[in-house]
């Protein structure tokens, strides 16, 4: 394994940027995903490391060596895509051995590598077994076994669960997140599912437009987010955005202007960005509840929508601006519509410019 | 509102669908969930009309229409994916259903319901523009609003396998929530996301291979599993399993020290050296970062963050289950933790075949 130095990576298409000038390193040993909607340049990225893509300028460097000239079969770079690949008529066993035997590996060192994989990823029951039989997360596994058996500087999943069924793929991610601490191996996975980025990563690199928007471990990125993007991007259910103006005792929210009063020292810090006409204020839903005191600090009256059972908790929906924003219900006040009052958690709250950039404020000390 | 009866539907020897007979009533959102191939989309397409069930009627409104062409049944399907015409304005894309030969309307009428149906759905201000300068969120919805604009009997949603934006999801859950306290539809929603379920439904009906498995609110059907199968299909994670065997004292888990009190006593001593698996939803766990009286040890195999809380799956020998807990909990990888099952909270399945054995202490399962 290697540690993997990007510096100013850029991949164009014609016109288009793909991959745009960025910069990352990756530790010896770490758990990189790339999370980004389709087009944010992440599996791009992912092929120049492989070395399928050559960056249109920027260098790759595997443990401080430069290997943008070497190619993807020089790199010592493991792949694992969405469809398994494995010989149909070879055991588990013999699939793994392969990339050891075509290189001239020693049949006891084979043994003892085929010990450690097998000891991973939990392998003893289905060595002997063809891959067709198998359920398509135990080939999963096993076409993983066979990329890390080699020791590779990089081991690079594309999407590796995209094209399995629901039930498999929860049973992957756990496999997965499983062995993601006991590999070592340097790993970079590409995903667009948030949920998987933020239960597999040591750290998230999340991409817009060939860009990073923000790297982090993945509560980093939850409480702590670069911009709105990252805000609305990270957390399932999403961020509430609600538009806002600041006034002399707080914010007005929505075109309504519905006033939000806020504690003065938070009105204070905001008043450095006095100048923004107009600011978000985004909330994640488990830190709105419904009910409060109408005209507190932190309270805020909303057209209620409805509520509604998930599991065993009870959310509400309600409209600020025309959007549909949902909030937790903690106590119920019986009340099915109308104006309803609900309470932000102010602790929770983070601010946005229009243009998307996270307006911070400093608590005075 | 739509009554199916018996019906059954097979592909050369495959059964796609087993005898399912389910109502769904007047006004209600209720969740067609199972697993790829447990048959989802054939019932959708059989109400439709797009596939002819070998066996079995379907009533809509009253009127058994098993016989009749898609045109003449008062549905819609609303696929996920946008299926807009690109070349037509909004206006003419929501209007599209209504100048159809079969529904055509005076144009006064038509753009009575173009408004009305794009007000609803915040995009008024855009019906002038062209399909292609719209964002994802305002092309999906548009595409409800053409679904809503006909205002049939019923409302279908058919979601593909692989969603390609988790984001468009959870916002066409809210649209769809929305639509459905606000006009009281009727919708029928096929997925495979039991998060997705469970964040739209009024009811949920369990369908695997072909046959249904259980219907009802979320909340009565964790109260009440009729199976191991309902277990592993709903739940975030899953049920947690432990397959063990019936002894005088208790259900003896391979492994364990002491055996789970997850029993009334006398069913007990009558079903002795049966086979059975105890399930308990995740959440009902009890666990501790440090020893305690009556909890068992096991070591921390992964953890999932969630944002909100995190999973982890327990091993205790090489049984695995999983639990979730608070945030402020600091139990990693490999660490040790302890924990109990409540017997109250414990359901007891015939290991052959999941059947659930109604047994427990405390009679069967949470109050």
């Amino acid at each position: 394994m290697a540690a993997v130095d990007l510096r100013d990576l850029t991949v164009r298409f014609g016109d288009f940027t793909a991959v745009d000038a960025i910069n990352l390193g990756l530790g010896d040993g770490e758990f990189v995903v790339f999370l980004g909607p389709s087009g944010c340049g992440k599996t791009t990225t992912l092929r120049c490391i492989a070395g399928l893509e050559t960056p249109t300028a920027g260098d790759i460097l595997f443990d401080g060596r430069r290997v943008n000239e070497l190619h993807a079969t020089e790199r010592n770079v493991a792949m694992v895509f969405q469809f398994v690949s494995l010989y149909p008529h070879l055991s588990v066993r013999e699939n793994i051995a392969f990339p050891l035997r075509a290189r001239g590996v020693s049949r006891s060192v084979i043994r003892e590598k085929i010990d450690w994989v097998t000891g991973i990823f939990d392998l003893a029951p289905i060595l002997d077994q063809r891959p067709g039989r198998l359920p398509p997360g135990a080939r999963q596994k096993a076409a993983l076994a066979r990329s890390v058996v080699r020791d590779p500087n990089v081991l690079l999943l594309d999407e590796p669960l995209s094209a399995i069924d629901e039930q498999f793929r929860e049973e992957m991610r756990w496999e997965l997140r499983h062995l993601q601490q006991r590999l070592g191996v340097t790993s970079v996975y590409v995903t667009h599912d948030q949920r998987e980025a933020m239960s597999l990563a040591d750290r998230v690199v999340l991409m817009r437009d060939g860009r990073i928007v923000q790297a982090g471990p993945p509560a980093e990125l939850y409480e702590d987010p670069a911009d709105r993007f990252a805000a609305f991007f990270i957390g399932s259910p999403s961020m509430n955005f609600l538009p806002a103006r600041l006034t002399d005792d707080g914010l007005a929210i929505g075109r309504e202007a519905r006033p939000l009063k806020l504690p003065a020292p938070l009105r204070a810090g905001l008043a450095g960005h006095a100048s923004e006409d107009a600011i978000t204020l985004g909330v994640r839903p488990q830190h709105v509840s419904l009910g409060g005191r109408s005209g507190e600090a932190g309270v805020l009256d909303v057209p209620l929508i409805g509520r509604y059972q998930v599991g065993r908790e009870r959310w509400f929906d309600f409209e600020i601006g025309g959007e549909i924003c949902k909030g937790r219900v903690l106590s119920d006040d019986g009340r099915d519509g109308g104006e309803v009052p609900v309470t932000l958690d102010l602790d929770r709250v983070r601010f946005f410019a229009a243009d998307g950039r996270r307006l911070r404020w400093e608590r005075p000390s | 509102m739509l009554a199916l009866d018996g019906l059954a539907k097979a592909f050369g020897r495959h059964r796609a669908l087993d005898g399912i007979t389910l109502d769904v009533r007047q006004g209600e959102l209720l969740a067609l969930l199972g697993p790829t191939g447990a048959g989802k989309t054939t019932t959708l397409r059989c109400v439709a009309g797009l596939e002819r069930p070998d066996a079995g009627r379907i009533r809509l409104a009253g009127v058994d229409v098993t016989d009749l062409s898609p045109m003449e049944r008062d549905v819609s399907i609303v696929f996920e994916g946008f299926n807009l015409l690109p070349v037509l304005s909004v206006y003419d894309n929501i209007a599209f259903p209504l100048r159809s030969p079969l529904y055509r309307e005076a144009e006064e009428e038509v753009g009575r319901r173009v408004r009305k149906a794009a007000t609803d759905l915040r995009i008024g201000h855009l019906l002038d523009r062209g399909v292609d300068q719209l964002s994802g969120g305002e092309k999906q919805r548009v595409a409800i609003a053409r679904a809503l604009v006909r205002r049939p009997s019923l409302y279908m949603l058919d979601e593909p396998l692989s969603a390609l934006d988790l984001k468009l999801r959870e916002s066409l859950m809210a649209e769809l929530r929305e639509m459905h306290q606000r006009d009281g539809a009727t919708i029928l929603y096929a997925t495979h996301d039991y998060n997705g379920a469970a964040a739209v439904a009024d009811r949920v009906a369990l369908l695997d291979r072909g046959r249904l498995l259980q219907v009802g609110p979320l909340t009565e059907i964790m109260a009440d599993p009729a199976s191991l199968a309902v277990g592993r299909l709903i739940g975030s994670p899953a049920m947690a399993c432990f397959p063990g065997r019936v002894a005088a004292e208790g259900v003896v888990v391979e492994g364990w020290a002491e055996p789970l009190p997850a029993a009334d006593p006398a069913w007990l001593r009558g079903h002795a050296g049966q086979g059975v698996v105890v399930g308990l939803w995740p959440d009902d766990i009890a666990v501790s970062a440090v020893e305690q009286p009556g909890f068992t040890r096991a070591e921390v195999y992964a953890t999932d963050f969630r944002g909100l809380d995190r999973a982890l799956e327990l091993q205790v020998g090489r049984q695995r289950f999983r639990i979730v807990v608070d945030l402020g909990l600091s139990l990693p990888p490999g660490a040790s933790c302890w924990f109990r099952l409540p017997a109250q909270r414990c359901f007891l399945f015939d290991a052959d075949g999941g059947r659930r054995l109604r047994a427990e202490a405390g009679k069967g399962g949470r109050p």
